[in-house]
């Protein structure tokens, strides 16, 4: 499919998936870095995410998911609420999903695919609304394959690949030791999501940040 | 023989370009600009991938390889995930009266789609049918046919050294054997070419081969001096003749055995290895009927997601009807709230051409947004989608079952060659055991005539004979090949007296002298080549050393210029060339010059596509000055495709300064 496509529908089911959550308006940041957690997990849904994300100074990035909400808002999908430009031209806004955009969500649902899809982001984002927001973004900021990059001073496309996916081999190291240690097993991807967030934030507001 | 034109190049889903690129290729002068890192040696390489393929030529360096134009995996890393399917090239190639238009995957090494029209005709272009494999065959014989070239390899050898000047900077005016290959090829008789070819062949192949057998009897001789230096040893020890003997045949006896053991093992490695290399034939057979299958239904997934999507997020918002609406009726511009006559005037001017508001390029406001809200739609997508996976399925686990095959052969070759190392221990230790067996018989028939040595002695009588008869061969060969050579040369003279103005032409434009093209000899392994070097300000350039680097690279697109307008001459025909980033090398002096000498050659009639960073030099400004009334189709500007760097973007005012200048649309 059609990159452009598969990120302007992504952007729309987080706003969606979010809002759904009562979650209030969300900023690009916010939308761009939950769908790097998704992006960075999928291996646990078997999604093949389509789209890379670069690593850029303050956090994960992707130009075109951060430009879609704009397209979501001309297209009547989207409305931005609190527009403000700043002193450095640059403009801030928060962006909510509207009845229009629901509708859309509703349409593209009928899609097995894009639906399997919406069901991750909507998996992710309902446990992370156990943290809010702001720990979201933390998580992403400190995900291992991230910061991996970031230690070595590597630029470019943020390798998510198996053999490269630090979050996933993380998790793979953890489970065996929980089923080994405590005969837990991991065997749903919400249990693996849940303990992974579940230890990622236990640093958050340690010092860490 | 002709050369190609490029009609038109579409480029889809390589994912370094937002958008689709859809170039027509005029007569004359086509520019591709844009900044470093945005795409432009992709798009290049894109095109020539359209053109060949993955298909090789012969790389006339010190050691003679077969390499492919375009690395199969070249695109590979340059895809993301999602553009893998859709990602593909079509280039439209003519060819006198004729048309090819002829379609590749990007990701998969196969040609997707292939037509053939007859250009004067109004009929549609008629489309071949076949596996990818066949369809690669048919074009490359269509294009064999049509131009009239030898052979497929020679047209790619064409264009990878006379019609692309890429970054690799391959000069041709002062490498005599590519230039001597391409001056045959463009130039002489057939039937003298494929002479001097065959020739050229025959005197490597009986030179090779009267050099083995030397070493064969070099060998011979030295295990002769052995059994001679044994037997005159053995001559003043006491010895044990007869034990010695019988412990020599006895180990005779178990070499044979080994050896039979030996040879039966390898053989049936080799079967296993037959039936191996059958199976993954059969897989990848197996692998192209999929795909086959798959191509249509890939196809056909992207027209009914294009149409799925295309309703959410293609179609022009309302609020820009609402807009465009208001702006007609009264004038007003809702945005800033100014109302006059010219806006209503602007307002109708861009609805009836159906322009964009903003950037006044084509629009068809007619289509909102709205879902297309037919349910049938997405079922159809869910069920292509399915098929596609089962596909996919079927291919992954072929492509496992290939990748076991492969691994399986790579081990089984390896066994056999480890047996045959064996084995030829064995047979040398055979080989010695009996010469020395021999020389104990000789020690025991009292210093008679030996039949081991004589049988030696025979031996290298038969490789005197041969060794004599391949050289005789080698020698009668090159003699005809320097008849053949005095005729290529006479040729070459011919060429070169029509070559040496044009040649000039063109690189006094660069140079502001006069140049010519000396005629010289060169023997290579024993061949005669005959090639052309140029003479400028009153000394002959024989060699690289001789000039300097903007000279080595303007002056050899100098002598590619003068060779396809004297072609093109000779032929009435006309073709293309592509060269890459020019202007990188020039000085303030030299930029007019070099510019001057392009425009010479656009008015030959060819087409010739430049690649060119958008940069403060006066490069590009001389060029436009002489793109006619409508300089913009003859312009791709990749950075309105491309995506800016983080450098390029902090520098994005000085991009639109010179996009300005230019007179093209700012970033």
């Amino acid at each position: 499919m059609i990159t452009r496509n598969v990120i302007l529908t992504d952007v729309l089911f987080s706003l969606y998936a979010t809002d759904k959550l009562k979650w209030p308006a969300l900023a690009r940041t916010h939308f761009q870095r939950l769908l790097y957690l998704c992006a960075a997990l999928s291996a646990l849904s078997n999604t093949e995410w389509g789209y890379e994300f670069s690593n850029s100074l303050y956090g994960p990035f992707n130009g075109q998911v951060s430009s879609a909400a704009d397209e979501l808002v001309h297209r009547g999908y989207a409305e931005a609420l609190d527009v403000r430009v700043l002193r450095n031209s640059k403009m801030k806004a928060n962006f909510r999903i509207t009845e229009s955009g629901r509708r859309n969500v509703e349409f593209i649902s009928n899609l097995k695919q894009e639906r399997q899809r919406l069901g991750w982001i909507e998996t992710v984002s309902g446990i992370l609304n156990i943290y809010g927001p702001a720990v979201m973004s933390k998580l992403a900021y400190f995900e291992p394959t991230f910061i991996r990059m970031k230690q070595e001073n590597r630029i470019g496309p943020i390798d998510l690949s198996i053999e490269e996916n630090q979050s996933i081999q993380l998790l793979h190291r953890l489970s065996d030791e929980l089923k080994k240690t405590y005969s837990i097993h991991l065997d749903t991807p919400t249990s693996n999501l849940i303990f992974y967030f579940d230890y990622m934030s236990r640093d958050i507001g340690k010092g860490r940040e | 023989m002709q050369l190609p034109t490029l009609k038109n190049v579409r480029v889809e889903h390589l994912s370094l370009y937002t958008r689709t690129i859809d170039m027509k290729v005029h007569s004359g002068l086509n520019l591709i600009i844009g900044g470093n890192g945005i795409g432009k040696t992709t798009l290049i390489n894109t095109i020539l991938y359209g053109l060949v393929g993955n298909a090789t030529y012969e790389k006339l360096d010190t050691v003679k390889k077969d390499v492919p134009l375009i690395d199969e995996d070249y695109f590979h890393g340059r895809l993301e995930p999602a553009d893998q399917d859709l990602a593909q090239v079509t280039i439209t190639v003519g060819i006198g009266d004729d048309e090819i238009i002829i379609t590749r995957s990007l990701y998969r090494p196969r040609i997707v789609r292939l037509s053939h029209r007859r250009a004067s005709s109004s009929a549609a272009a008629q489309n071949i049918n076949g596996t990818p494999g066949e369809l690669e065959q048919r074009y490359r014989q269509l294009l064999v046919k049509l131009l009239g070239v030898p052979s497929f390899e020679d047209f790619v050898f064409i264009v990878a050294n006379l019609l692309i000047f890429d970054e690799n900077r391959r000069t041709l005016a002062w490498d005599p054997e590519v230039q001597n290959r391409m001056i045959r090829l463009l130039s002489v008789p057939r039937q003298f070419d494929e002479e001097f070819s065959k020739l050229s062949v025959s005197v490597t192949q009986n030179d090779t081969k009267g050099k083995h057998k030397s070493e064969d009897r070099k060998r011979i001789r030295r295990e002769i001096e052995k059994w001679l230096d044994a037997k005159s040893e053995k001559e003043n020890e006491p010895k044990d003749v007869e034990k010695e003997r019988q412990s020599i045949e006895k180990r005779l006896n178990e070499l044979e055995q080994q050896i039979d053991r030996l040879e039966d093992a390898a053989e049936s490695e080799r079967k296993k290895i037959n039936s191996e290399i059958r199976g993954l034939k059969e897989l990848n057979a197996r692998v192209d009927k999929m795909e086959l299958k798959r191509a249509p239904l890939s196809e056909k997934q992207t027209e009914l997601e294009a149409k799925f999507f295309g309703g959410i997020y293609s179609s022009v918002p309302a609020s820009y009807v609402l807009l465009l609406e208001t702006l007609v009726k009264s004038g007003l511009c809702e945005f800033c709230h100014t109302q006059d006559k010219q806006l209503r005037a602007l307002g109708r001017e861009l609805k009836s051409g159906g322009l964009c508001i903003v950037c006044r390029s084509p629009i068809d406001y007619t289509q909102t947004a709205q879902p297309n809200g037919k349910k049938s739609l997405s079922n159809e997508i869910n069920t292509v989608r399915e098929k596609i996976e089962e596909l996919d399925n079927e291919i992954r686990s072929c492509e496992g079952a290939q990748a076991t095959a492969k691994a399986t052969i790579t081990v089984l070759q390896e066994t056999l060659a480890e047996k045959s190392r064996a084995l030829r221990h064995l047979i040398t230790e055979r080989f010695e055991l009996k010469t020395h067996q021999a020389s104990l018989s000789s020690d025991s028939n009292g210093g008679g005539p030996d039949p081991w040595l004589d049988e030696q002695n025979r031996a290298i009588e038969r490789l005197d004979a041969e060794i004599e008869r391949y050289y005789r061969r080698r020698d009668e060969a090159r003699i005809k090949l320097k008849e053949i050579n005095e005729k290529i040369l006479n040729a070459l003279h011919s060429v070169n007296e029509k070559l040496t103005p044009l040649f000039s032409e063109f690189a006094s434009q660069f140079l502001g002298t006069d140049c010519e093209l000396v005629i010289a000899q060169k023997t290579r392994q024993g061949k005669p080549i005959a090639y052309m070097f140029p003479r400028f300000f009153d000394k002959e350039r024989p060699s690289l050393t001789q000039v300097s680097e903007s000279q080595r690279f303007f002056i050899d697109q100098a002598f590619r210029m003068a060779l396809i307008t004297w072609f093109g001459q000779l032929n009435s025909g006309e073709t293309f060339c592509i060269v890459e980033t020019p202007e990188g090398s020039l000085d303030l002096a030299y930029e007019q010059n070099v510019a001057k000498m392009y425009l010479k050659f656009a008015k030959q009639g060819h087409s010739i596509i430049a690649t060119s960073n958008l940069n403060s030099s006066n490069f590009l400004v001389e060029l436009f000055k002489h793109l006619g009334s409508n300089p913009k189709r003859r312009v791709l500007d990749l950075l309105a495709y491309g995506r800016l760097t983080s450098v390029q973007g902090l520098h994005k005012p000085d991009f639109n300064k010179s996009l300005k200048r230019l007179k093209l649309p700012q970033l």
